[in-house]
């Protein structure tokens, strides 16, 4: 029976080459030193544990050089013969490397933790109340991500026979799901799926498969609040995910370490089944790959779908047995022969053929999908273009704008009179269009805009869709639009039941160019607030056209310190009135003001063949051309309705105003008003 | 005593080892000849607990499980390159091999070490290949096992190296009941050492045990004839093998030593003595009709 005494003089065996020890040591010395330095300048926004980034790819780096550093031995086969010759078990010799390896980052993660606990107790007082749950919790947390990247180098290096294919397994294990899921499944998506925007599935798969991913949503690296970071408990679901990449390797090499021949060690895989799942995994995904690879450069699939089912299935099953012979001959087999497994070349073509034709087949309901009555909580709606400036709008339409559909999705969710009206827009925008066959966004000529809607089911499940929008079917909006639904997600402060909440709140006018505060009693906020609301309440998404806004009242709370804008148009009558009469001149703008110059960019764009653009800059400083310009000019501020009144945004001009109360130059960006 | 029966290994589709059965008594030192390839070092590996055996059984010393710990320590095994930690020198292999085989006397070490002037504090990275080969053997001496493993120790070393070790394992033997299976594909290395010796072709064994003992009705005879007819004594006697070198006829006859001698008596020979034959010779004969070509270990 082996004695602790044994298997502990074999941890001390481990260590003979200090590669462990070094590699962990001088890490968390390095990274210590560096977040006391840190934390030395700055505690509010500097995280040694939980919420650092850094630390989080530390660990992941040392999981893995560890690994290899402990287990290499597995690749060596002189090595191996001598360590199995001595009167040693080989379970023996392996788990006292798995211990020597974990207890070195152990230790040191820890003591590091300790000492920037300590110092940061030391001069944040905010911190000290949370100093040991923190500590204890990253200690706990960052071993969890240690151990996943060890267990997976480990289980690579377990199951292969020499270096270079230990490293590319180690590879494939953390890069294959985010490949698999964003170079290929999203290829077939965006090419089959004409409404896709997002699918919550794919994009949670896309953090728990993917250990990176995982790891620094595990260890809070995506909150930015102080408060959050410190009283931070991981989410169950991923702590589910990263116990299974624990797990799940670690029972994988414990089984592969027994069943593993000594002679595999020097060739490419040592366990035959690994062998087999990577052989499958690479042909399979290369096959599907080269699907969607052909999709998305030649667009079949706008052609026939029936060509392109029949033409992805010949090239992914061609691409799977060519993969598969290409794995055959490096894999180096000894009989040389390409063609032994041919069950499992046939399951490989199979299963491609199957994986494209099914996101072919699927399209269709995907596309067609619209929830039942019963079945839909709330729905969410963002039409791009609408309430919204000219540079967000460009930035939406871009496939890096997804940050601002996904802030409106949420600002424009629906649950009563305003859903009812977007989910009939929504069916008559399908009955118009040919769902499907249409090209989303703005590639297609009859495409105005697009709007991209969220239907929240019962249950909690969310499903996204993307649609085409025409301008009649933009117009058609304003039955969404009208509803009193969706004006108090648009004006927020029409939305406000209790006016006397805003009694301790600044008011500030501002006409775009200059600010001033109103000097309000809590009886006159209320009134201006009710007023506002009665015109907001008679506003027709119609009266919008060619309207640009004469000012916004600007509230801050006292409390918050947050910002909310009232926008006021020329034609809300009792709003206007109101300002009127307290000294508020509502139709002011450039020309009220002493312009000292007009920067103006002229941004030309090529409009025939052998022709450039450009950009010609022109400087008015006399007051003949500073008078024809500044009745046109209107600031970029007030440029909020980029579909319903558009400004010329061929021309971006700076206007230097010599603001006469504060005796300063202020700046003013601008655009054009169409002539 | 270590026995070895039926003991097959395949890699693959590769027989390396094909049902072998031998046995080894204690206190002898038992050669494994074959040419490269042969399944010595296969053998060896699953002798030493290395490689596990697909088929057939090991018994050392009747105890069935030969990769057990305690049987293990009565092994040392030996290859041709041994592996040491980086800047390892003797004294740190010694304290190595000091845990894992508890009777190793380091006091051994250090004298053979001195015996033999090798620097036992050295780095053994800067030994040359018979220091090196020199250093483990005498740690495996030192170690104190019942069984010493040597695969190819003498491959590639000079022959005074090659007598100090032979002499370093002989002497040890004569203090000790010290049981060595040598591997070897050179029959010259293992013929004045070897009391047993077995071939390996492709995996099998061909023949194995004293050899001398299984040529004791095969005679060398050398004589010299005035006029020679060869004919008449190949009718007359089992002539196995005749060399003819000036008036000198080496003729190596298989039955009993009177008949053989009375026969050659009928050819009028002007001398005849008997001689004793070499172990390569005895090899070769016993080897007749296998198939096997000797020339390849010689």
């Amino acid at each position: 029976m082996m004695s602790v005494k044994y298997f502990n003089n074999w941890i001390k065996e481990a260590g003979r080459g200090h590669i462990t020890a070094i590699v962990s040591w001088i890490s968390f010395a390095v990274y210590g030193s560096l977040t006391i330095s840190r934390l030395s300048l700055d505690t509010e926004y500097t995280y040694f544990g939980i919420g650092s980034m850094e630390l989080s790819r530390i660990c992941a780096c040392l999981g893995i050089v560890i690994a290899f550093s402990e287990f290499f031995y597995l690749l060596q086969q002189k090595k191996q013969d001598f360590y199995y010759s001595l009167p040693v078990k080989k379970s023996t010799i392996f788990w006292s490397r798995y211990f020597h390896g974990m207890l070195h980052f152990v230790i040191s993660l820890s003591i590091v933790m300790i000492i920037c606990s300590i110092y940061q107790s030391t001069i944040d007082e905010e911190f000290r109340l949370h100093a040991v749950g923190y500590s204890i919790k990253s200690i706990l947390i960052f071993t969890a991500i240690f151990l996943m990247f060890y267990h997976i180098a480990a289980v690579s290096i377990v199951v292969c026979g020499k270096l270079y294919s230990a490293v590319l397994v180690t590879g494939i294990l953390i890069f294959y799901f985010q490949l698999f899921i964003n170079g290929i499944c999203q290829a077939f998506i965006k090419s089959y799926f004409a409404t896709y925007y997002k699918i919550p599935v794919i994009e949670k798969l896309n953090i728990v498969l993917v250990p990176l991913s995982l790891s620094g949503k595990f260890s809070g690296t995506d909150l930015f609040e102080k408060e959050k970071i410190l009283t931070y408990l991981p989410n169950t679901f991923y702590g589910a995910a990263v116990f299974l990449w624990l797990a799940v390797p670690f029972l994988i090499f414990a089984w592969a370490n027994r069943t593993r021949k000594t002679e595999a060690t020097g060739k490419v895989f040592a366990v035959p089944g690994a062998e087999r799942s990577i052989e499958f995994l690479i042909s399979f995904s290369a096959a599907l790959w080269a699907g969607g690879f052909l999709l998305e450069v030649t667009h079949i699939n706008e052609k026939s779908r029936l060509l392109c089912g029949i033409i992805v299935a010949a090239v992914g099953a061609i691409t799977a047995v060519g993969v598969h012979c290409l794995f055959e001959w490096i894999v180096e087999n000894t009989k040389r022969k390409i063609f032994r497994r041919k069950p499992q070349l046939i399951t490989e073509i199979v299963s491609a053929v199957i994986g494209g034709v099914l996101f072919l087949g699927y399209a269709p309901v995907y596309d067609n999908f619209f929830p039942a009555k019963e079945t839909l909580k709330t729905i969410g709606v963002s039409v791009n273009g609408l309430d919204m400036g000219h540079s967000e709008f460009i930035q939406n339409t871009n496939e890096d704008g997804k940050f601002i559909t996904d802030r409106r999705l949420k600002q424009y969710t629906f649950s009563s009179e305003g859903m009812e009206a977007a989910k009939d827009w929504i069916q008559d925008l399908k009955k118009s269009e040919d769902v499907g066959n249409y090209i989303v966004k703005t590639g297609s000529q009859d495409s105005y805009t697009f709007a991209t809607v969220c239907y929240h089911m019962e249950g909690g499940k969310e499903r996204y869709r993307t649609y085409s929008v025409s301008r009649r079917a933009f117009d058609a909006f304003s039955n969404v639009y009208n509803t009193a639904e969706y004006k108090s997600r648009a004006y927020p402060v029409s939305a406000i039941e209790d006016v006397n909440d805003l009694n301790n709140n600044g008011f500030t006018w501002s006409d775009g160019i200059s600010q001033k505060a109103l000097k309000l009693s809590d009886s006159e906020k209320a009134t201006l607030i009710t007023k506002y609301k009665e015109d907001i309440e008679e506003l027709r998404m119609e009266d919008l056209k060619g309207q640009l806004p004469s000012g916004e009242i600007e509230i801050e709370s006292q409390i918050s310190g947050r910002t909310t804008r009232m926008i006021i148009y020329p034609f809300f009558g009792q709003t206007c009135t109101f300002l009127g009469q307290h000294g508020v001149k509502i139709d002011t703008g450039l020309s009220n003001y002493a312009v000292e110059s007009i920067m103006v960019h002229n941004v030309l764009h090529s409009t025939a063949p052998g022709t450039s653009g450009g950009t010609i800059v022109q400087i008015y400083d006399e007051k003949e051309d500073i008078e024809k310009w500044d009745n046109r000019l209107v600031p970029q501020k007030f440029d909020v309705q980029t579909l319903i009144s558009p400004l010329d945004y061929s021309i971006d001009a700076e206007a230097e105003v010599n603001e006469e109360t504060t005796n300063s130059i202020i700046k003013i960006d601008c655009h054009a008003k169409l002539n | 005593m270590i026995k070895i029966n039926e003991l097959t290994k395949n890699f693959e589709d590769i027989c390396a080892v094909n049902h072998v059965s031998i046995t080894v008594p204690d206190g002898v030192m038992f050669g494994l000849l074959g040419t490269n390839g042969a399944g010595k070092s296969t053998l060896l590996r699953m002798l030493a607990g290395i490689l596990e055996p697909d088929g057939g059984d090991i018994y050392i010393d009747n105890e069935e499980d030969h990769t057990h710990l305690t049987c293990k320590e009565n092994f040392f095994y030996l290859p041709d390159s041994p592996y040491y930690f980086s800047n390892a020198s003797i004294e740190e292999m010694a304290r190595f091999y000091r845990n894992q085989y508890p009777q190793l006397d380091i006091e051994a070490v250090h004298y053979m070490s001195g015996a033999l002037n090798l620097d036992i504090l050295c780095p053994l990275r800067t030994f040359s290949k018979g220091m090196k080969r020199q250093a483990f053997l005498l740690l495996a001496l030192s170690s104190n096992t019942k069984y010493l493993i040597c695969d190819e120790v003498f491959d590639g070393l000079d022959p005074i190296i090659t007598e100090v070790m032979k002499n370093l394992i002989r002497q040890e033997m004569k203090e000790r009941e010290l049981t060595v299976i040598v591997a070897s594909h050179r029959l010259r290395d293992l013929q004045d050492i070897c009391h047993n010796i077995a071939i390996l072709h492709r995996g099998g064994i061909l023949t194995a045990g004293e050899l001398k003992g299984r040529a004791t009705d095969i005679h060398k005879i050398q004589c010299v004839f005035e006029h020679v007819n060869l004919d008449y004594l190949k009718n007359l006697l089992d002539v196995m093998h005749c060399q003819r070198d000036g008036y000198f006829t080496t003729l190596i006859i298989r039955g009993g030593i009177e008949v053989i001698m009375k026969g050659i008596a009928l050819a009028d020979p002007v001398f005849s003595r008997e001689v004793p034959l070499t172990l390569e010779e005895t090899f070769m004969t016993v080897m007749e009709g296998t198939g096997y070509d000797v020339s390849k270990i010689l």
